[in-house]
């Protein structure tokens, strides 16, 4: 049994929060997650994710699908957590640690906050073959559990990225949510506008991207990276691939053309993925490390606050 | 080649040596316990990745080159390379005295002598050559040497002298008949001083002595031939006489030819300028028969190419292991 993932990560919380952010952070936290409207709206069907408590029992009865009452949306935001728990995420992190560790905190950090609000949180990632979205859980065992379906995700071979929930989610998911994503430096290009376009259009969306490794540092420092997923050559479109296990030999001999050169391609990347994300209208945060994480959920929740 | 016992411990060690070249090229580098990382063809999509990794494997393949002569040297230097070789010492131990009778009843050939000398001079190729002249006494002219050039010289001014009776080059006749020592022509004490003439008595050495002369004796020698003859055996030195052609004086001849024999070598005689040249050359091929058989051969240790290598290659390999923090 492993042990439980929130109380570090509530020790993270106390850890950062106590000086300064705590407050600012219930400011805008507060306003994102209302507790339940009563202003009842409409009935509509059943879709997965809708909460069961929402279910019109006796509409229901004398219909052959499930009904639930919809309330008006400005004021029931759910938190969605979309989460990568593909085979990438267990390489490192820019920091050094697990990436599912350092997502698994983030979703924590927006779930921890959503539940003591008394919001309902769901979450969206891969289960090894499709998209999975949760049932709503509005307590800590039940955020608990959601981590939990991340952390069981380890050692996967599953190749799906946050793109394919989103996708998977855009067309699904009705209420209005806020949607925090949790991903590693996935290839993000102008192709991908229209989907993060209509998911905007619908919900707020946060993203935060666990930041690489870099693997000529790691290479430099002695180690061995080596490439944990068999993935298709990208650049250049050659298809030539680069085979699981392949590596970069140890003490490669430190080259400043070409440590130039990665350093340049890596900034063009993440420069177009900042770019398409703001061109989308979602607020964009990187995290390498633990230490960085708090610090970097008030950020976004304060940019979040003042774009809207 | 590997001797027998230890055939199946080179066998072993070389099973052994491919079981690990192939393990380790079989586990892949996440069984190594590496560092795991995502999206890795963003750093080796990268043309100056692949032109680093070409230079790591050219420097790679470099350092197996240079680590594999290494070994080469260090195994060439265990084996304790020599280098075998055969000396024949026939030429360098030989020494060659001439010894010139310059009475007056010799002094019509000893020109024709000296040229032949000469000629001889330039075919000679690390004897040492030394010339005596006598008369009533002996003198030196030059002793036992292997610089031609001054043999050459003085055997020119030899034939100066001898040619126009002393009055251009060195003067033999004066020089070899002073006042105090009664008698002329005294063979016997020449031929002592001949072989008092050569030195390294205690060196090994091919000896011999070209005695120019008639052995016409006019007076009263200290040494007979007979007792010369006796001194040159004794010293191991042999005498090849060279005597003008006479029908009226065979017995003079025959005591010489006597002497000559009782030393190892020859009476030869002179019919014409033509036949000195043959006799040197005879003189020389029986000197170098006699000497042939003596072959030395020699074991030198030739340890120093390929320790260097071993060494040189040591140093690159520290090198190496020091700029790449292996």
């Amino acid at each position: 049994m492993t042990p439980a993932l929130l109380p570090r990560i509530r020790a993270q919380l106390t850890l950062h929060t106590r000086r300064r952010v705590s407050g600012l952070l219930e400011g805008g936290r507060s306003s994102v997650f209302h507790g339940r409207s009563l202003d009842f709206d409409d009935l509509r069907e059943y879709v997965p994710g809708d909460e069961i408590r929402d279910i019109d029992w006796k509409a229901t009865a004398r219909h052959t699908a499930p009904l639930v009452k919809r309330y008006a949306e400005h004021r029931r935001l759910r938190l969605g957590l979309v989460v990568a728990s593909g085979a990438t995420m267990d390489a490192l992190s820019a920091g050094g640690e697990s990436k599912r560790d350092l997502a698994i905190l983030l979703a924590g950090i927006a779930g921890w906050f959503a539940v003591r609000g008394g919001d309902e949180v769901c979450l969206a990632t891969g289960d090894g073959h499709r998209t999975r979205l949760s049932r709503p859980e509005s307590s800590e065992a039940g955020l608990e559990h959601l981590l939990r379906r991340i952390l069981s995700q380890r050692g996967t071979a599953d190749a799906q990225t946050v793109l394919d929930h989103l996708a998977w989610l855009s067309t699904r998911l009705r209420r209005r949510h806020l949607l925090v994503v949790v991903s590693d430096e996935i290839d993000l290009d102008e192709d991908c506008l229209r989907l993060l376009r209509r998911l905007t259009a619908h919900h707020e969306l946060l993203w935060l991207t666990v930041a690489e490794a870099d693997p000529l540092a790691l290479a430099a420092e002695g180690g061995t990276p080596y490439d944990a997923v068999a993935a298709l050559q990208a650049a250049g479109g050659n298809g030539v691939r680069v085979p699981a296990g392949a590596h970069v030999p140890a003490g490669l001999t430190p080259d400043a053309r070409l440590r130039e050169e990665f350093a340049r391609a890596e900034e063009q990347r993440r420069a177009r993925t900042h770019r398409v994300l703001r061109a989308a209208g979602a607020v964009h945060e990187t995290v390498g490390r633990t230490a960085e994480a708090v610090p970097a959920f008030h950020r976004l929740a304060e940019r979040h606050r003042r774009v809207r | 080649m590997v001797t027998r016992p230890l055939l199946p411990l080179a066998v072993a060690l070389g099973t052994l040596a491919v079981i690990a070249v192939a393990l380790a090229l079989a586990l892949p580098a996440r069984a190594r316990g590496r560092l795991p990382v995502a999206r890795l063809h963003r750093l080796t999509a990268l043309p100056a990745y692949a032109r680093v990794r070409r230079r790591a494997l050219l420097r790679g393949l470099a350092l197996l080159l240079v680590a594999a002569l290494t070994c080469g040297f260090a195994l060439a230097g265990v084996s304790r390379p020599t280098e075998r070789e055969t000396i024949s010492p026939k030429r360098h131990l030989r020494d060659v005295m001439l010894c010139l009778d310059t009475s007056g009843s010799m002094i019509g050939y000893d020109a024709e002598i000296i040229e032949a000398y000469a000629r001889m001079v330039d075919s000679f190729d690390g004897e040492r050559i030394g010339m005596t002249v006598f008369n009533s006494t002996a003198v030196t002219v030059f002793p036992l040497t292997d610089d031609y050039d001054m043999a050459s010289e003085f055997l020119q001014d030899a034939y100066d002298g001898l040619t126009t009776f002393g009055t251009e080059g060195l003067d033999f006749l004066m020089a070899t008949q002073p006042q105090n020592v009664p008698g002329s022509s005294l063979i016997g004490d020449g031929l002592a001083s001949c072989v008092e003439a050569f030195d390294r008595r205690d060196e090994d050495r091919s000896r011999s002595i070209v005695l120019a002369t008639d052995n016409e004796l006019a007076g009263t020698p200290l040494f007979s031939l007979d007792e010369a003859a006796g001194i040159a055996e004794d010293a191991g030195v042999r005498v090849y006489a060279l005597a003008p052609e006479s029908w009226y004086f065979t017995t003079a001849l025959d005591e010489l030819e006597a002497a000559a024999e009782r030393t190892g070598g020859a009476l030869h005689s002179m019919s014409d300028g033509a036949a000195i040249d043959r006799i040197v050359a005879s003189v020389q091929e029986t000197e170098a028969r006699l000497t042939d058989g003596r072959t030395v051969t020699l074991f030198h240790d030739r340890p120093l190419v390929p320790l260097f290598g071993a060494g040189l290659g040591t140093l690159i390999l520290l090198v190496a292991a020091w700029r790449l923090k292996l």
